[in-house]
């Protein structure tokens, strides 16, 4: 064994040991399920089947999370190279706090700590603006696992996605740090924000204090900014959330998620193509005041929800057919918000809250469906 | 005629696991003592026929139902009764034979190759003298003992060519040499049960062998052979109904109740056996799948042969090994001192017990592992053999509504909700979600990344309903 290694099996081992020590001490038992979290990080468990089929796939949810995680890195790197290193910071403030939580459920409820905190600890910061104080998104992802998960039950049981209710809830309840002058062009060229520990309002000589994202700049204007162009948009050198800016990292991402069996496909293009088609129809409607359908794609965070946010499992529907009409009822909902409504033009995320707690009754409606076709 | 068939919802594709078996078949050494049970296959147990130091000839009858209701059951070895009884916890009845170095055989009048010139219930009683009936999991209905079955209802048969599933053997491993045997074979079956039509299944991996057969079948009219996909559970009764005959079995019920018999390979080599030579079911060919084997593969082997003996010296002492019977998928595990070989088993497979605890396991690349996300190296280039153990891979969890059950389930339920609605104690609930079309074939346990054992739930819930039903 390579001494990296057995320096590794010594630590879990180590662990191991508090574990059960833990476990046998009533004082100490609320440790025990953030032990058992790091012992089954560092080395999975030895349990093996009792009955049929005794043998398992060997997915099981560290792989599934991990595999969003390594898929949101190039944002997060992203997220860093444009608006500087307080962004990591951002990140590990969002990560302490929400393992913090998570474990201190955990112990309460002497439950095992679930993976899916690792993905929502690293959404949560990607779809907030770079100007974020660093205690508001201790607040928002403390209220997102506390109200919007554990509440209902933990991981499995929750009816919003966690990340998004954490913003929900900062939105509203802290609009001043959400909204308006929070957006900041980004650095761009030779080392970017790499060589900064923040964006310091005097880059580029754009006027971000006024500055929205490019989906609420058309809000405010009722024209597309002239500034923007398609290239910016792709690339992300708008302003925008600290993960959402690079679009074309996010179709990777997409592709690499719906590549491995992670994400849905359906829950992918479903709300790309009822946000196309909810634009096409207003913009022709309205005689181009609102915004094209392909401006709609590539500003705003379109994509990144639909990857990342409509193809969480737990609070999206489970069956084929109630996918797809949750995913187009979000990308035609995401639309209508940004177009008509002047107090929030965040659409997608009010979209997709609206629409997660239908997806049990979705559910419930096809199964019924199917089991009735069954029966005649 | 050959015809290619490829729909089938669900279900699962798997690639070579470690230890898969491969041929020739080989034969084993006779064991000194041989523990007969009286009850094997699907019928029920029958009276002994012979007393404490008799003298048996291997294909004589020592075992017979009075009413003649229940297959027979014969000696597969020339020796001499030791004993009669519940022996070593085998089972209820169970005859013991000190083995002779001999190969004195009697059997059945030899029908020979022109079977078809005698009537079909003559043939129909041979298969049933035979034991040949009792050889599959529902059994043949033939006039003797028709399970229920009005044999006039019969108007197919599906004989399944082909293995899917963790470690299948291919049908040239099974068969061998013997292409013609199993073509008769099938024309006996067909004759027996007069029935309309005959559907052969084989591997879409196997063109040689379905080409071999075919000319083999060549004279044979109602004779059909179709290449499908390896897609697990496909060599099962629901699948193969559904796809060769367009027919679903009724949940809980059997091919039979619509129609159609399935047999497989080795049933329709015993028709064969039975029927042109006259010999009855006294052997098994098994597959011997696993890590757990120094060398898998087919072995021929005398029924009443300890498993025990019959594999004892293959196992590997290197490392701890589960043994299961009936598929590492839906089979049961077995232990090899009380078990011995029947007409029912089939195969038995060495998993490795694998308690390891493996350092960051979820960060393998894994080149050799198997899994129902494509998040492994391993189902985007071929490479070494998959990892063959019963570790669960993970940690429990609840459930995340991912749908993979549902996805692979080849009978279109809803494994998620059901194992919901038993856990809540709904069982009731369940039924209207179809609980008992379940067919409990494992998949959805399999791939369930959080663990969960979907398919214990459902049987729990099918026994929860079933006790419900008595109290009422
Ligand atoms: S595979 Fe497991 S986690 Fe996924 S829906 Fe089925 S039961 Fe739930
Ligand atoms: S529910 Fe039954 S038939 Fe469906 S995958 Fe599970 S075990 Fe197989």
């Amino acid at each position: 064994m390579p001494p990296n290694r057995s320096v590794l099996r010594g630590v879990q081992q180590r662990i191991h040991r508090w574990l059960m020590a833990a476990r046998a001490h009533p004082r100490y038992r609320i440790f025990a399920p953030t032990l058992d979290a790091l012992d089954t990080f560092l080395a999975r468990p030895g349990q093996v089947t009792s009955a049929a089929p005794h043998i398992r796939s060997h997915w099981d949810l560290k792989r599934y999370m991990i595999i969003v995680v390594l898929a949101l890195i190039p944002c997060a790197l992203t997220g860093i190279y444009l608006y500087g290193w307080r962004v990591a910071a951002v990140i590990a403030v969002s990560y302490a706090f929400g393992l913090g939580t998570e474990a201190a459920f955990a112990g309460i409820k002497n439950e095992s700590m679930t993976e899916g905190a690792f993905v929502t600890c690293m959404l949560f910061p990607l779809t907030l603006p770079p100007t974020i104080p660093l205690w508001t998104v201790a607040v928002g992802i403390v209220f997102a696992i506390v109200f919007v998960k554990e509440i209902f039950g933990g991981t499995g049981r929750n009816l919003f996605n966690p990340a998004l209710g954490g913003r929900c809830f900062i939105y509203l309840v802290f609009p001043q740090h959400l909204h308006g002058q929070v957006w900041p062009m980004p650095y761009t060229g030779g080392w970017g924000g790499f060589g900064h520990w923040m964006w310091n309002g005097a880059h580029r000589g754009f006027d971000a204090l006024t500055a929205a994202t490019a989906a609420s700049a058309w809000k405010v204007a009722e024209v597309p900014v002239a500034e923007f162009t398609i290239r910016d948009m792709v690339l992300g050198v708008i302003p925008g959330s600290i993960g959402e800016s690079p679009k074309i990292l996010i179709v990777c991402a997409a592709i690499l998620l719906i590549g491995v069996k992670v994400a849905d496909w359906r829950l992918v293009v479903s709300p790309i193509i009822g946000a196309l088609a909810m634009s096409a129809l207003l913009h022709h409607t309205t005689g181009g005041w609102a915004p094209a359908p392909h401006l709609a794609l590539v500003s705003g965070s379109l994509l990144f929800g639909a990857t990342f946010m409509t193809t969480d499992p737990v609070s999206a529907p489970a069956m084929a057919p109630s996918k797809w009409i949750y995913g187009l009822a979000i990308g035609m909902t995401a639309i209508l918000i940004r177009v008509y409504s002047t107090t929030f033009p965040q659409g997608l995320m009010f979209a997709i809250l609206l629409v997660n707690p239908f997806s049990p009754l979705l559910d419930y409606l096809f199964r019924t469906l199917r089991f009735r076709r069954h029966r005649a | 005629m050959l015809s290619t068939k490829k729909a089938f919802r669900g279900g699962m594709l798997f690639g070579a696991f470690e230890g898969h078996p491969a041929g020739p078949v080989e034969s084993v050494a006779l064991p000194e003592k041989i523990l007969v049970p009286l009850q094997q296959g699907v019928d029920g147990p029958v009276q002994s026929q012979v007393e404490v130091h008799d003298r048996v000839v291997r294909g004589q009858i020592i075992g017979r139902c009075p009413a003649d209701a229940q297959a027979p059951v014969h000696s597969p070895v020339c020796g001499t009764v030791e004993q009669v009884g519940n022996l070593e916890g085998v089972a209820p009845e169970v005859v013991c034979i000190n083995v002779e170095d001999s190969e004195d055989t009697v059997g059945g009048q030899p029908l020979g190759a022109d079977f078809r010139s005698r009537p079909a219930h003559e043939v129909a009683e041979v298969l049933f003298q035979a034991g040949v009936a009792s050889m599959h999991h529902d059994g043949i209905p033939v006039s003797r003992n028709t399970r229920g079955v009005d044999p006039g209802n019969l108007d197919t048969l599906i004989v399944a060519a082909m293995e899917t599933g963790v470690l299948a053997v291919s049908p040239e491993t099974l068969v061998g040499l013997r292409v013609q045997d199993l073509a008769t074979g099938i024309g006996v079956l067909a004759h027996a049960l007069q029935v309309e039509q005959a559907h052969i299944a084989v591997d879409d991996e196997s063109p040689q062998f379905a080409s071999r057969l075919e000319g083999c079948l060549a004279t044979e009219p109602n004779v059909r052979i179709h290449r499908l996909g390896g897609v697990y559970p496909r060599h099962w009764d629901e699948p193969l109904t559904a796809a060769l005959a367009g027919r679903r079995v009724p949940n809980d019920g059997r091919a039979c109740d619509v129609g159609v018999v399935c047999v497989d390979l080795q049933t329709a080599l015993a028709a064969f056996d039975a029927v042109v030579r006259g010999l009855p079911v006294i052997e098994q060919l098994l597959i011997l799948g696993g890590p757990g084997y120094t060398r898998a593969g087919v072995v021929r082997a005398p029924i009443g042969m300890r498993v025990g003996d019959l594999i004892g010296p293959r196992l590997r002492q290197d490392m701890e090994v589960r043994l299961v019977e009936g598929g590492l998928l839906s089979g049961r595990s077995l232990d090899p001192d009380k078990r011995v070989v029947t007409r029912e088993l089939r195969r038995i497979d060495a998993l490795r017990e694998d308690r390891e605890r493996t350092l960051l396991a979820f960060l393998r690349p894994g080149r050799a592992l198997h899994s129902y996300g494509r998040t492994f190296l391993s189902h985007w280039r071929a490479s070494d053999p998959l990892r063959c153990d019963s570790n669960l891979h993970g940690e429990k969890r609840p459930c995340i509504s991912c749908a993979a059950c549902d996805e692979v389930c080849p009978r279109e339920l809803l494994p998620y909700w059901l194992s919901r609605q038993v856990r809540s104690n709904k069982a009731q609930a369940a039924l209207g979600f179809e609980l008992h079309a379940c067919i409990e074939c494992g998949l959805c346990s399999y791939v369930c990344p959080s663990k969960i054992p979907l398919m214990e739930d459902i049987q729990q819930g099918k026994t929860q309903v079933a006790t419900e039903q008595v109290r009422a």
